[in-house]
């Protein structure tokens, strides 16, 4: 029976391939990049806490284009089958359908799956889950825009940590995050979506500046040992300059409190 | 589970090299590698750890379109999206003139006893995971664009199916080594296109088969762990429950890392990373050797038409 | 396939035996480290890998019994086992109710009574098939179970038989079940010659059955000659480990 009430559209479309700026050629050139960085200059980060009224912890963070939200709900009690002496951390990733240039389904897939888990490993480090018995703290990540799938990851980890510091559960220290495009053998910190099309590969490293420690790496592509290990280096320098940043947001979101309390 | 004695005995030893099993830090265990036992699969290989790891994969070829059907069902194409997430997630495949490589790792339930059900579900999703996005790609060793029949529209797809038979520890490693070995005895039949009438046919003949191409420089995998302020190599069941953090890299035969991942509850220093990453190159490319020097031994075995006697009867390595 | 090509006029079948003949079997015992008791059967071109872990604490306490113990058989086939990939569902029916087959074959033989409210788990992992999965499943799990050390009253040799113009045949591999072949798989107790599993799953005439039975029967007991033989070579190597 012909459905007369609606115009459906054609059962098989596809998105028009019109990018702003896709009919020009790009081509990479490390020493000029779009905005105007250098290639070991990560994107100017704006971060505010308290974004999510109903969350216990929230906080957003942007990057040049890159656009997160983070809420974080916790510490509430387990379920009953899965009650055990260490506190459990969820972790949910989700891109929105209009973060990217190509609509994003709403049901979770494999990628979205993927950065849930690498959430949770970055975060787990650092989150005293030993201090919260019987209880889950749940981490949800929305991306509002995307800019660079491994620059969002990175910023989602940032996010995700500063709002965790702003729902006052206890951590280790504030966990900062960054993404490096690898270009044979240059490395870029921070790629952009246009810049990660052309890269080789790309790393993802999360921080902890005060005790030192790396709580997660990824890598994909591949990369000499030397270039790698560089890479290391400049991502850690780069997570110590995004800390500092958090350490000032939470300052001022304190100061706020005391004053307007 | 394991005690607190254990755990410190295992720790104390590993500051001094000195392992349970008397090995060094730094030690990988005796290898028995066997190819080509399962005569149904286009390419099999099994890698035995000595003290327990036991993997078997095959790998079965088969001709698909490079850009799996969409179904008008959300659901369905979900599925598909899933099916050819590259690295990028982008629905769309970008390359039409390649070929795919499906990996899939599957736990026997003789092997599954030690762990709870959803472990093993979420352990064999993550390895299943792993080995996509490294096999998946330029870096992953394996010729894609050798793989495709028509561009546009047909390729071969390569079906990876491990399936692990045994845990002694350390099965990631294993697991690639595994895979690289079913990798090199896998022969896909020979696919000729031909033009006729303006349409592009393919004709596949059972009877000529080629080796897949790059399967050298397939990259093997090597997990540290990090137990107290040291790191070990090929970690036993006992070892992995007391690293606090574990470092997977894989290596290729030019000496390059085609991925790096950490796993584990702990952190870990950068100059130890640094560190780690070192070792496993070199131990990646001792590996390589070891694997290529039995691979060839297989070769010579296979064609002196000697029949594998299948489990437990090829060389040491 | 047409049935005459089943036996071909000089009387061989597809794979060159003689309808009465059975594959070549080769088994080992003890191949996986961690379970109590393993073993692998290769029956011509089809492979099963058997676990034996028990006797045990039973993991679902709800379920244990408190006379004997309770088996638990789990069968799964490898996804590069047979000519086309299939993946494995997590509850194939099919399997499931092998799995049960299996079980309710080896309840009577092994003495249950002897370890009260435990488990004792038997895992088939089946890497290759070419006709026969159940009966070496069987085969293969008789071999792990003796080889875990659990009593049980005899061996349970299995084998499959067919009937195809007017000849009885042993043994059938992948072409000739997928022939639609009546297939007849029977699992016996050598010493004693009774029938602990009989199962049948197309049309055979009651005239055919009785030969059927008895050419299965008998690939049993030559089944079992290859069995016993494995068993005792390998008590014997791990005797000589004991004794040196």
């Amino acid at each position: 029976m012909a459905d007369r009430k609606r115009v459906t559209g054609p059962e098989k479309s596809v998105v028009p391939l019109l990018e702003p700026g896709s009919l020009s050629a790009f081509t990479f050139d490390p020493e000029k990049r779009k905005d105007g960085r250098n290639i070991d200059r990560i994107r100017p980060v704006f971060m505010k806490t308290g974004v999510v009224r109903q969350a216990n912890g929230s906080a957003y963070l942007e990057a040049g284009k890159l656009k997160v939200a983070c809420g974080v709900y916790g510490p509430r009690q387990t379920a009953r089958s899965k009650i055990s002496s260490r506190g459990i951390l969820n972790c949910d990733f989700k891109f929105s359908p209009f973060s990217g240039g190509r609509r994003r389904a709403y049901i979770k897939d494999s990628q979205e799956k993927e950065y849930s888990l690498v959430l949770r490993q970055a975060l787990a480090p650092a989150v005293r889950l030993d201090l919260l018995p019987k209880s889950t703290v749940d981490v949800f990540v929305q991306v509002l825009e995307s800019d660079g799938s491994a620059a969002c990851l990175a910023a989602a980890i940032t996010c995700a940590a500063l709002a965790l510091a702003d729902a006052g559960i206890e951590m280790l220290d504030a966990v900062a995050a960054c993404a490096v495009g690898y270009f044979d053998s240059t490395i870029c910190l921070d790629p952009t979506d246009e810049e990660e099309t052309y890269q080789s590969g790309s790393l993802v490293l999360s921080y902890m500046p005060s005790l030192n420690e790396v709580t997660h790496v990824i890598q994909s592509g591949e990369i000499g040992t030397t270039t790698t290990i560089k890479a290391l280096e400049l991502c850690v320098d780069a997570c110590a300059q995004i800390q500092s940043v958090m350490q000032q947001t939470l300052a001022a979101t304190i100061k706020e409190k005391i004053n307007g309390a | 589970m394991i005690s607190v004695s254990e755990r410190d005995y295992i720790t104390k030893g590993v500051d001094v090299s000195i392992r349970a099993d008397g090995r060094s830090r730094l030690d990988f265990r005796e290898l028995v590698l066997e190819t080509g036992m399962i005569t149904q699969a286009s390419g099999s290989c099994r890698v035995t750890l000595d003290g327990g790891t036991d993997i078997l994969v095959g790998v079965k070829v088969e001709v698909g379109s490079i850009e799996p059907e969409v179904e008008a069902e959300e659901a369905d194409i979900l599925e598909d999206m899933e099916q050819m997430d590259q690295d990028d997630g982008i629905t769309m495949v970008k390359d039409k003139d390649r070929g795919r490589i499906i990996c899939n790792v599957e736990c026997s339930p003789s092997a599954t006893r030690i762990f709870e059900p959803r472990d093993i579900e979420d352990m064999c999703n993550e390895y299943s995971q792993f080995m996509n996005r490294v096999l998946n790609g330029s870096h992953g060793g394996v010729d894609l664009k050798a793989l495709c029949i028509i561009p546009g529209s047909t390729c071969w797809i390569l079906n990876i199916d491990v399936l692990v038979l045994d845990y002694g520890g350390n099965l990631l490693d294993a697991i690639f080594m595994a895979t690289r070995g079913a990798l090199h005895n896998t022969r896909i039949p020979r696919a000729t296109v031909e033009q006729s009438d303006g349409r592009v046919e393919f004709d596949i003949a059972d009877e000529e088969t080629e080796i897949i191409r790059g399967w050298e420089d397939v990259p093997l995998c090597v997990s540290l762990n990090k137990i107290g302020y040291r790191h070990i190599v090929d970690a036993a069941p006992l070892e992995e429950l007391c690293s606090s953090a574990r470092l997977t890299v894989a290596v290729n035969r030019r000496g390059n890392l085609c991925a790096l991942q950490k796993g584990g509850h702990g952190g870990i220093e950068p100059s130890l990373l640094a560190e780690m990453v070192q070792t496993a190159k070199q131990i990646g490319q001792t590996l390589l050797k070891r694997q290529d020097a039995a691979l060839r031994e297989e070769e010579e075995r296979i064609a002196a038409g000697k029949d594998p006697i299948g489990f437990g009867a090829a060389s040491r390595h | 396939m047409s049935r005459l090509e089943i036996i071909s006029p000089e009387g061989l079948r597809v794979d060159g035996r003689r309808p009465l003949e059975l594959r070549r079997v080769n088994s080992r015992t003890a191949v996986l480290s961690q379970a109590d008791g393993s073993a692998y059967i290769e029956q011509g071109n089809t492979k099963c890998l058997a676990a034996v872990y028990g006797p045990r604490e039973p993991t679902k306490r709800a379920a244990l019994l408190h006379d004997r113990a309770l088996i638990n058989v789990e069968y799964s086939v490898a996804s590069f086992s047979s000519g086309e990939r299939k993946q494995k569902l997590r509850r194939d029916r099919r399997l499931m109710e092998i799995a049960s087959t299996i079980k309710r074959t080896f309840e009577n033989v092994i003495l249950t009574t002897t370890f009260p409210r435990s488990e004792i788990d038997i895992y088939l992992q089946v890497l290759q098939i070419d006709g026969g999965a159940l009966h070496t499943a069987i085969n293969a799990a008789t071999l792990a179970l003796v080889d875990a050390g659990i009593p049980m009253t005899d061996y349970v040799c299995a084998c499959s038989a067919g009937y195809v113009n007017n000849q009885a045949i042993l043994d059938l591999n992948y072409l000739e079940e997928s022939a639609e072949i009546p297939t007849l798989t029977v699992a016996l107790l050598p010493k004693s010659g009774k029938i602990t599993m009989l199962g049948l799953e197309s049309r055979l005439h009651l005239d055919k059955l009785e030969p059927v039975i008895q050419l299965a029967s008998d690939g049993c007991k030559q089944l079992k000659e290859n069995i016993d033989a494995t068993i005792r070579e390998s008590t014997k190597s791990l005797a000589k480990t004991i004794l040196q």
